[in-house]
């Protein structure tokens, strides 16, 4: 077996989805020495939109315009939420810091004046968000004011049906227009990741362009699938705008989407920079406190190949998909210390008959139990350990699917954690 | 007359090895274009080529690379100084020792009426070439033992040009310390040249010649400054204008001073005639040697850099091809720079197999095509021939100027004919479905490596999310992935999760994969696809086997990787 | 809609009765409140008996059994897979039982070869180290889907009429005749009214309910069975525990994978029925029993049925009533309506022989003297039934090479063009299409994903070909998805919850399907 290398830091963020981002990146700021470690999962799956409130209550699918009165009103109801924690203020300003970020690293993002947005998905709904890629603003825009909009599918790219958005939403927005076209230079099945790539090269924009712009008559903006580059969208976008001299706007695709891949690049790329060592691709495999109260781990990719001691823990490992809550057929475990898990009694709990029901499935509101400073705490609500802190979808009540709340939620906690760590340091 | 003999008999042997090896040129087949063109044709079409030549400004070409890659070098200067260093002192030492020394009744004797071989310039000359030589064999075998890669792969000829080399130039030297210290041999000289018989003056040139040339007498003459001076007088009178003082033989004058203790002995056993045979006839093996060992080079490759000069070989006409390739075969020097220069020469850490290497290769192609390649180690070279990433460097690097590149597509292609091993060419005479019918009946017992294939535990995790296509650069650099590849990666797993892996063998999205492992980095669920794809590849080329049956030389076990 | 018979369920006996009627040459429409082999006759194993299950319980039923298998056998061999088949006991056994099986077996002419248990290991390796009994029968499986599929298509080709999503409302009854039958199109919401000679019910579970519209009471027992599927073949041979009748000791193997089952449980309705979280459990701990594998192994879907029992009275095991079937010619009860029959209970197995007695009463009743040709003419291998093999539609997909032929669905490997013919087939016959119909008619939704990918992708094909138009995708995606949620429910741990996860975080956090009610 090959020597382990040897890594020690103060604080090890442990995840590489969108909370274990937000946590190395508010660690960076807080110039902590931080050690990330993850396997790349979710956040590939992500959507590219910022959410922070869309429904409230969820039985009832009230949508919220102003997401920060809908926050206020979730505390009030429900004052075990992980926003309750925290308060407008602070979830304002981490995601304001967390958008700052994304613009450093070239992903813009826009807010309709502090309010949410709406903005069309491949399956012909709306859906309700906070922060926009730029890419797609164009899109939030032309929904809210009808433009008469031509939308561009492409041959081979499954899942996404201009026809069917046009005949889902045609009510909601009149005046839609189908164009599909083929990809300029592929014949058959078109992955969005290679069509994202070759867009990101001004030739293939031209062609694009030239392939729409006949026809165009009459409509006053262009809507495509998200597909206008990985690293230079809003350059290729501002490009398609000037040549076809109508708004251009892209529409989010079925999963994975080059919309998490850019959230995920512009991450990995600018971390690094903030002084963050990232073990990515590599999962933590076993852990241990030692006497003197310090986390030891070993993290690899295949095998254990590293170890790490560090001072302090943020725990954003995620839900199932993330690979940081288990379950077997008696009950839901937390994958590495395993953290007591608040969770429905038997397993015939978990999940409701009815894949659709309003109030979301029992199971989505099971996950850790924190104190303020995002400590998980035992039955007794005893912190566990002083410096281990579990952030995003793995805390306890709250269903981020239904409420429309993952990205807000990720940052949100993530930020709170990463300032009473620091804090708590100081004392 | 025994030497001259042997010298006229070397001679012909000689001459006759060459027109046989150049005969070869004209008779081997190599590549797939006009097979079986009797010489007759072949020898025609090169006299063409070479007359359209002549008249044609690439002549100029020509004489260019022969000035600039036989006469200087600037190949080799360039890659490596002591490799230069080395070529030029052994090209240009014993190119000068032949001309002005072993041919000097027929070069020197003839312009300079006063020539004497033991007479200045032409004595120091000779030793500083013959220690030119030393310095070019002492920097061949240095290489040759210290060069990790070089070291590995000596072969026989490499060690016999060497030892023949040094068998010649040490013999010489020696003959010369021999001559210059014998006292058998200084009165030999008295003998045939000296005109008076005063036994005084004979006695004074004995003691000049014992303090001054370092001859040896078994009873040594008084020496004192009269018979110095005597002597010296009789010196200058008969002996000085052929003969220079010995401390000019700067290569045998230190080995004089070593052997001096012996001289009396070796002067009664009379060492220095059993030396000049040695010598002579060390000088005559080589000669005939010549065509048949690497020293050929010296022929084959001027005339391998001339047909470089022209262009590659693809450009020649189908006839000249073959002949252009058994020229390169007989070009090679085994010098080893391609081998230095291999893409794939880091493989050799896990493939121990030498015909990787193309300073092997074409050693083995050698004698695979004149029919002397062992049996066991025809499969060696087949499978090794098949690790090339074609990138053209050894062809670039090659000194000796053969278009090795061309070579490797080339006997590829006849390796293959004659029934070698070659998945990746069999697999592309027939599509997924006729494959999947015959890799149903072609089952093998061999061990599939990590068993990943069958288990479904493998696929288990999978949540069917595609990204293994999204980010895979086959299908992303394919501009119609169903007509390229059959399959994406996603549509492989899924056909083996389905249990139709026996379709899936003959795809040729597993065939054409890179193992970049982006797939396998980037699955949310780690689900192991490019190892997948891997193990089925492994599989399909065992199940070819089975498929190909009598026309493949191979056995089953030959296929496991060692 | 003129019709001399018609039949209301499309289950196997429905289906059966048609192509059966149709045979004889009488025109008959077929009415399913559902779609095909919507209630048991898609719920159960695909389990061929060689009759032996029953020798003890019912050994007439045993002997049906064994008579119709061998028929089925030479008539749909492309149906049916001849595995054969073992019945196995382990330690802890009834001896008595296992003593008596090679005897009554006998008795009732149905064939077992005991079986040496080291060759028993050999034949089927996952068998449990405690196995203390093994004998060999003529067990076989079968594709319902298949099955029905190709009956209904075989009918249809003759001139039946079938009408999906189409349920009986009301009778308009005269003079112990019925004379009028209201229909009503759950699509369309459209009524049509019918004067049918003859009425058969057919409706396997809900024949209490269709009976009582006609003012006849038939007494139900609705007994739910539940059943998991495995995603690895575990066995070549049907494997049966070989004791008394009861939960968990059947496993099937049905092309890539096996199917273990089953439960009884009392129901109050034949409606909105789920496999309970509670039998599953109690599934794999009587299976691992007899195969230990079973306890680990990973299991991929549940679904469950409600055997069509008839009561007579005061049972407390509902495996004890007959699994003979009952054909009722309510014509001859107090209540006489004369042109009115039920035919239900029975098995899969027998599913032939219920038709052709069924239709041998109807004839009689119109007086046409044809004789029953499914004894004899074997079911052809129809287009419209082919898309349920598994393997099927990617080998299909391979050979024909074309490169603008997509695959949807990317587990099972379903191309557009077999969307696209299975669209025309239900056209063809008066039908619309609709995502469930083609889930139910090709293997769409049922790989691991269970529908996450494949979903959006037919909706959004089905929209590009026309099929689909106004914002009928909604409703079609959610009604999709939640026939896939019935089966993924129970078996919500490990991986399945990871992959539940991913579906729900897609289709209600970025479509917000549950938002659109």
């Amino acid at each position: 077996m090959p020597a382990m290398n040897e890594m020690q830091c103060d604080l090890l963020v442990i995840g590489s989805g969108m909370a274990g981002m937000a946590a190395a990146m508010f660690a960076g700021q807080h110039h902590i020495d931080t050690v990330q470690v993850g396997i790349t999962g979710e956040i590939n799956f992500a959507s590219g939109l910022l959410d922070v409130l869309g429904v409230h209550p969820q039985d009832q699918g009230i949508p919220w315009e102003d997401p920060w009165a809908g926050i206020r009103q979730l505390i009030k109801d429900t004052p075990d939420h992980p926003y309750a924690r925290l308060g407008v203020d602070q979830i304002q300003r981490a995601m304001d810091t967390c958008i700052a970020f994304l613009k450093s690293a070239g992903l813009h993002y826009t807010t309709r004046h502090n309010l949410n947005s709406h903005i069309i998905t491949p399956a012909g709904t709306v859906k309700t968000t906070y922060a926009v890629p730029h890419s797609m603003a164009a899109g939030a825009q032309a929904l809210a004011s009808k433009t008469p909009t031509l939308l561009v599918d492409f041959h081979g790219l499954k899942g996404f049906s201009a026809r069917q958005i046009i005949e889902t939403a045609g009510r909601r927005w009149p005046g839609l227009k189908q164009l599909r076209l083929a990809f300029p230079g592929t014949r058959g099945e078109l992955y969005t990741e290679h069509a994202a790539r070759s867009l990101d090269l001004a030739a293939n924009r031209k062609a694009l362009a030239d392939l729409i712009r006949p026809h165009l008559v009459g409509a006053k903006a262009v809507g495509l699938p998200a597909i206008l580059g990985i690293y230079r969208t809003s350059e290729g976008v501002t490009d398609l705008e000037h040549q076809l001299g109508v708004p251009v706007f892209e529409i989010p695709t079925m999963v994975p989407a080059v919309t998490g891949l850019r959230l995920r690049e512009a991450f990995e790329q600018r971390l690094p920079a903030t002084g963050i060592r990232a073990l990515y691709q590599q999962k933590v495999w076993d852990a241990m406190v030692l006497p003197n109260g310090e986390f030891r781990f070993s993290a690899g990719g295949l095998a254990p190949e590293t170890t790490i001691k560090a001072r302090g823990v943020i725990l954003a490992s995620g839900r199932f998909f993330g690979k940081g809550l288990r379950a077997d057929r008696s009950r839901i475990r937390e994958a590495i210390f395993d953290l007591p898990v608040v969770q429905p009694k038997k397993r015939a709990l978990w999940h409701h008959k009815d894949l659709l029901q309003p109030s979301g499935h029992p199971i989505n509101r099971a996950g850790l139990e924190t104190d303020e400073h995002f400590r998980p705490v035992d039955e007794k609500g005893q912190v566990i350990h002083p410096r281990l802190h579990a952030v995003g979808s793995i805390l306890a009540h709250q269903d981020w699917i239904r409420q429309k709340c993952g990205s807000g939620l990720s940052i949100a906690t993530a930020f709170g954690a990463v300032d009473a760590y620091a804090q708590l340091s100081r004392q | 007359m025994f030497l001259t003999y042997c010298v006229y008999l070397s001679l012909a042997v000689c001459l006759a090895g060459v027109l046989w090896r150049m005969g070869r040129w004209f008779t081997l087949s190599i590549g797939p274009e006009a097979p079986s063109a009797p010489p007759r044709a072949r020898i025609a079409a090169c006299l063409h080529a070479t007359s359209s030549i002549l008249t044609r400004p690439v002549i100029a070409a020509i004489v260019k690379a022969w000035v600039v890659d036989v006469l200087i070098q600037r190949q080799i200067a360039r890659k490596s100084v002591v490799r230069w260093v080395m070529h030029m002192t052994l090209f240009y030492g014993f190119v000068s020792l032949i001309l002005l020394h072993a041919l000097d009744d027929l070069t020197l004797a003839r312009w300079d009426p006063d020539y004497a071989a033991t007479a200045n310039p032409y004595m120091l000359l000779r030793n500083l070439m013959g220690l030119f030589v030393l310095t070019g064999i002492i920097i061949a075998l240095v290489r040759r033992h210290t060069l990790v890669l070089l070291k590995r792969f000596n072969t026989r000829a490499d060690k016999v040009a060497i030892a023949l080399c040094a068998a010649i130039l040490l013999s010489g030297v020696g003959l010369e310390a021999v001559q210059i210290s014998s006292a058998p041999l200084f009165d030999e000289m008295v003998q045939d040249y000296f005109g008076g018989d005063d036994p005084e003056e004979i006695t004074s040139l004995k003691a000049y010649w014992a303090a001054y040339y370092e001859v040896v007498f078994p009873q040594p003459p008084v020496i004192n400054a009269q018979s110095l001076e005597t002597g010296q007088t009789v010196h200058e009178d008969n002996c000085a204008a052929c003969h220079s003082p010995p401390t000019y033989a700067i290569a045998a004058y230190p080995v004089v001073k070593i052997i001096k203790p012996l001289a009396p002995a070796m002067g009664r056993i009379r060492l220095d005639i059993g030396l000049w045979y040695i010598h002579v006839l060390a000088s005559c093996i080589a000669l005939a040697y010549l065509p048949f060992g690497k020293l050929f080079h010296l022929i084959s490759v001027p005339v391998s850099l001339a047909a470089r000069a022209v262009g590659d070989t693809r450009g020649n006409a189908p006839l000249n091809r073959h002949t252009r390739r058994a020229i390169g075969l007989d070009a090679c020097t085994h010098c080893g720079v391609c081998a230095l220069h291999c893409s794939v020469a880091p493989l050799m850490a896990v493939i121990d197999n030498p015909d990787i290497l193309p300073s092997e290769k074409i050693g083995d192609l050698s004698l695979w095509y004149t029919g002397r390649l062992e049996r066991n180690r025809q499969w060696r070279l087949a499978r090794g021939g098949n690790i090339c990433t074609a990138c053209g460097r050894c062809t670039d690097v090659c000194p000796a100027g053969i278009d090795l590149q061309d070579l490797w597509q080339a006997s590829q292609t006849d390796l293959i004919d004659s029934g070698y091993f070659s998945p990746h060419g069999w697999i592309r005479t027939n599509d997924m479905v006729a494959w999947s019918k015959s890799a149903k009946t072609a089952t093998t017992a061999a061990d599939s490596g990590m068993h990943l294939v069958d288990n479904p535990d493998t696929f288990w995790a999978c949540v069917q999310c595609t990204i293994c296509t999204n980010v895979c650069p086959v299908v992303a650099t394919s501009e119609d992935p169903r007509r390229d590849l059959d399959l994406t990666p996603q549509q492989v797993m899924n056909l083996v999760r389905l249990q139709l892996k026996d379709m899936a063998l003959g795809c040729r999205m597993v065939w054409d994969c890179v193992t970049c492992y982006r797939c396998q980095e980037e699955c949310p669920q780690k689900v192991p696809v490019a190892d997948v794809l891997y193990e089925l590849r492994n599989e399909a080329c065992r199940r070819l086997h089975v498929v190909k049956g009598p026309t493949s030389k191979l056995s089953p076990s030959d296929l496991q990787e060692r | 809609m003129q019709t001399q018979v018609l039949i209301i369920g499309g289950g196997a006996t429905g289906t059966g009765l048609a192509r059966d009627l149709a045979l004889r040459g009488v025109s008959c429409v077929l009415a399913e409140k559902q779609d095909i082999n919507a209630g048991a006759s898609g719920g159960n194993h695909g389990l061929l008996h060689s009759g032996a299950r029953y020798v003890s319980s019912d050994p007439a039923s045993a002997c049906e059994c064994k008579k119709e298998g061998r028929l089925l056998k030479s008539l749909a061999p492309h149906c049916i897979e001849e595995t054969g088949g073992l019945f196995v006991a382990v330690e802890g056994d009834d001896e008595k039982y296992i003593a008596d099986f090679p005897d009554i077996c006998a008795n009732a002419g149905i064939e077992t070869h005991a079986v040496d248990l080291e060759r028993a290991k050999e034949m089927e390796p996952a068998l449990s180290e405690k196995l203390i009994a093994a004998y060999a029968v003529d067990d076989a499986t079968i594709d319902p889907f298949k099955l029905s599929l190709d009956n209904i298509a075989h009918a249809q080709q003759l001139g039946a009429i079938l009408l999906r999503h189409t349920q009986v409302t009301r009778f308009e009854i005269h003079r112990h005749r019925i004379e009028r039958v209201f229909l009503r199109d759950h699509v369309t919401g459209k009524e049509t009214v019918m004067a049918p000679e003859i009425i058969v019910n057919a409706s396997g579970a809900w024949a209490g309910e269709v009976a009582s519209l006609a003012g006849a009471d038939i007494d139900m027992v609705y007994s739910k069975g539940s059943l998991l599927v495995t995603q690895e073949r575990i066995s070549h041979r049907v494997i049966n525990r070989l004791r008394q009748p009861t939960n968990g000791d059947i496993l099937v193997p049905g092309g890539t994978v096996s199917i273990l089952g089953t439960t009884s449980e009392r129901t109050e309705s034949p409606d909105a029925i789920y496999p309970a979280i509670h039998e599953v459990d109690h599934i794999i701990e009587q299976g691992a029993a007899m195969m230990p594998v079973l306890g680990s192994t990973r299991y991929i879907r549940a679904y469950c049925g409600v055997r069509p029992l008839i009561s007579s009275g005061g049972l407390t095991d509902d495996r004890s009533v007959s699994r003979g079937f009952s054909l009722i010619d309510h014509g001859k009860e107090d209540h006489a309506v004369h042109n009115f029959i039920t035919i239900s209970g029975g098995k899969l197995t027998t599913f032939r022989l219920m038709a052709e007695k069924t239709a041998d009463l109807v004839c009689r009743h119109l007086n046409i003297p044809e004789p029953c040709r499914t004894r004899t003419e074997p079911l052809p291998n129809t287009v419209d039934a082919r898309w349920t093999e598994p393997g099927l539609a990617p080998n299909q997909w391979i050979r024909n090479n074309n490169p603008e032929d997509m695959l949807l669905c990317e587990c099972e490997m379903v191309s557009q063009s077999v969307v696209d013919t299975i669209v025309a087939s239900l056209r063809r016959r008066q039908g619309r299409p609709d995502m469930k119909a083609i889930g139910l008619r090709s293997r769409i939704g049922k790989g691991p994903c269970q529908g996450t990918f494949c979903s959006l992708r037919v909706a959004s094909y089905l929209y590009d070909s026309q099929a689909f138009s106004g914002n009928e995708g909604v409703d079609q995606l959610r009604t999709f998805l939640q026939e896939r949620w019935r089966g993924q429910r129970p078996l919500l741990w490990d991986m399945p919850l990871v992959q539940a996860e991913l579906m729900e975080a897609m289709h209600c956090g970025l479509y917000g399907l549950e938002l659109e009610q």
